[in-house]
């Protein structure tokens, strides 16, 4: 076969899924199924607006719930998504190219859901532009010496970033499709390829600011969950202040974006039959990947609990008691059996290309992972006072749980249109690899002829 | 001399290593109106073409940063340290590690918008149409097929002796849009 013929392989391949028939119903019904979710998504803020966040179980003392666990969550999971883009492409990983443009899908939809959680945890939440620097006639600022408005810039940067980064990914793919359709159909597809031919200058500046962004992406996406962090880190809570936040924060982050790449790639590759692309050599190193990062996250576990105790203070160890024998015990080993025992499973190399095994196993860190985060919200805030007769109780009520599903339903249903609806694999950086036999090598893409 | 505007003749190659040593050799011969169009990106084709791209993009992502962060931290100081300066808990009106934060995602945000507005204005983009749209074999330029365009204005240019050379280089096929 010659280059150009495999490259037209390549194209028929993945631009056949974009809009295919075969798999309308399936995807129907799924779709329909997310929207429901949507739908209890729309109730749920509708009933927020009107009826302010007091239906949800958030008071004094522990005033941050399900809804900020859940944004911790959501925006970790982004960045995994950054990390296959950016960092593994400028450590030139090609075998990334299979699932990059899926986990930066995943990035930008964990971000929408990440970001609906703190605008809505407002308060007032029709005046979140208040976040905004701009001259009001109020004559005030937002206060710059706060990690809320520090979250505000962190998020707010790695969206828009997310997005242009995606897009400009997206370009020549555009074409394609573009080139591929008739009618209204080109035209569209014409108005967001913006024009591209693919002539060797617009190819050399394109991959300029691809590397560019990849490389402006690498130092923000370590900032975003560092600042997420230091709406923690920087107050007094014990459970909260604590040095090693930033570093656990991030790689618990990349842990649990990692696990939910997996998620989503396993059934993904299962239902579009993407084996040619996304061989066992991509999950194998997606789970090396995450057993990486797992560790680095098991650290992080055990680094707090050292330094709470190794400080000697009273309200700091008696945090950590509460975690290992007290009324915290059986979350806390609940998170350390899903997020540290399960993980090892991954040492074993079968266990790492089985693909139902990687799927239970990504699952099952998912769900530590929202513990994990439930844990370090809502327990520290428990017992947040020095004072014990300041202490209290929180207990997630209907419409924290309504928001919560609501937010899967979205991102899932976001998924699902972006599967339909745009090439899911990078057509453009596939076909590179068919000019460079080394990599094409590496990476299991096409079958032997 | 850079794009054909207007290409006499295209010619169509299923492989870049044709089409990269076709370029070569019409850069060679003297061509300096050339293209070279392809589905993906070709390592050394841009800069086998008579005026390598220049690399600005780099330069307007870090003038685009420096600016987004000093304006960031700037104003964050005249905001808290001068014009509403709110004693938080005694903290310093000027707390300037605090405004690190969001100068540095400043920087970020706009190296990155600035990197791809140089990439709208070099790399010619949004132009929804172009003369070489025209060829309706070009549709292939995004899917497997590569093609060199050779414009009509070249002063190197001659409707017999172009073809013949480009004849040479193992083309699938060479096409005149304009007739």
């Amino acid at each position: 076969m010659s280059v150009g013929e495999r490259m037209a392989e390549i194209t028929e391949k993945i631009a056949g899924h974009v809009g295919d028939l075969r798999r309308t119903r399936s995807w129907r019904v799924t779709a329909a199924l997310t929207a429901l979710g949507v739908g209890l998504l729309g109730v749920a803020v509708i009933w927020l607006f009107v009826a302010g966040v007091g239906i949800w179980g958030v008071n004094s003392p522990v005033g941050w719930g399900v809804a900020i666990a859940s944004f911790v969550w959501w925006i970790g999971i982004g960045h995994a998504g950054t990390l296959i883009s950016a960092i593994l492409f400028l450590c030139r990983q090609p075998w990334r190219n299979s699932i990059n443009r899926f986990a930066e899908a995943m990035t930008l939809f964990a971000i929408v859901c990440a970001a609906l959680y703190p605008l809505l945890h407002l308060g007032r939440p029709q005046f979140f532009y208040w976040l905004l620097p701009y001259p009001a006639t109020f004559g005030y600022w937002p206060q710059f010496r706060s990690p809320l408005i520090w979250d505000f810039f962190a998020v707010g940067t790695y969206g828009t970033v997310s997005l242009v980064f995606w897009y400009l990914g997206l370009i020549p793919d555009l074409a394609t499709m573009r080139d591929r359709a008739a009618g209204w159909r080109a035209r569209t597809w014409a108005v967001f390829a913006l024009g591209w031919r693919g002539s060797a200058r617009q190819w050399a500046y394109h991959r300029r600011s691809y590397l560019l962004l990849a490389g402006l992406a690498t130092p923000l996406v370590v900032s975003v969950h560092t600042v997420v962090s230091f709406d923690f880190a920087v107050g007094q809570v014990p459970g909260w202040h604590n040095t090693v936040f930033p570093v656990y924060f991030v790689a618990g982050a990349l842990y649990s974006g990692l696990a939910m790449v997996l998620t989503l790639v396993i059934p993904a590759r299962a239902w579009f039959r993407l084996h040619d692309f996304i061989g066992e050599l991509h999950l194998e190193r997606l789970a090396k990947l995450m057993l990486a990062a797992g560790m680095f996250t098991a650290y992080g576990y055990f680094a707090e609990l050292f330094f709470d105790w190794y400080s000697g203070e009273s309200s700091h160890l008696a945090q950590v008691h509460s975690y290992l024998v007290g009324p915290f015990a059986p979350m806390f080993w609940t998170v350390i059996a899903l997020n540290v025992g399960v993980l090892q499973l991954l040492w074993i190399p079968r266990a790492r290309r089985e693909p139902l095994a990687l799927l239970t196993i990504s699952v099952l860190v998912n769900v530590g992972m929202w513990l994990e985060r439930y844990m370090i919200v809502i327990t520290s805030l428990e017992r947040d006072d020095f004072l014990p007769s300041s202490w209290g109780d929180y207990t997630a009520t209907f419409w924290d749980w309504a928001t919560l599903l609501g937010s899967f339903g979205l991102f899932v249903f976001l998924m699902l249109l972006f599967v339909r609806y745009v090439p899911m694999i990078s057509m453009a950086e596939m076909r590179e690899l068919e000019l460079e036999p080394d990599a094409g090598a590496d990476a299991p893409k096409e079958a032997p002829t | 001399m850079s794009e054909p505007l207007g290409a006499a003749l295209v010619a169509e190659f299923d492989d870049p290593q044709a089409l990269l040593a076709a370029t070569r050799r019409l850069v060679d011969a003297g061509y300096v109106e050339l293209e070279a169009y392809g589905p993906t990106h070709v390592e050394g084709l841009a800069d086998a073409l008579p005026d390598p791209p220049p690399r600005r993009i780099a330069r307007w992502s870090f003038v685009g940063g420096l600016l987004g962060g000093l304006s960031m931290f700037g104003f964050q100081a005249w905001a808290m340290g001068v014009d509403w300066s709110l004693n938080v808990g005694g903290r310093a009106p000027f707390s300037w590690p605090a405004f690190m934060i969001p100068a540095f995602e400043c920087v970020i945000l706009l190296a990155a918008l600035a990197a791809v507005l140089a990439l709208m204005r070099h790399a010619d983009l949004p132009r929804p149409h172009h003369p070489v749209f025209e060829l309706a074999a070009f549709e292939r330029a995004s899917d497997d097929r590569f093609f060199l365009a050779v414009g009509v204005d070249d002063t190197r240019f001659h409707p017999a002796r172009t073809r013949a050379l480009l004849e040479q280089l193992g083309p699938l096929e060479i096409h005149e849009p304009r007739s």
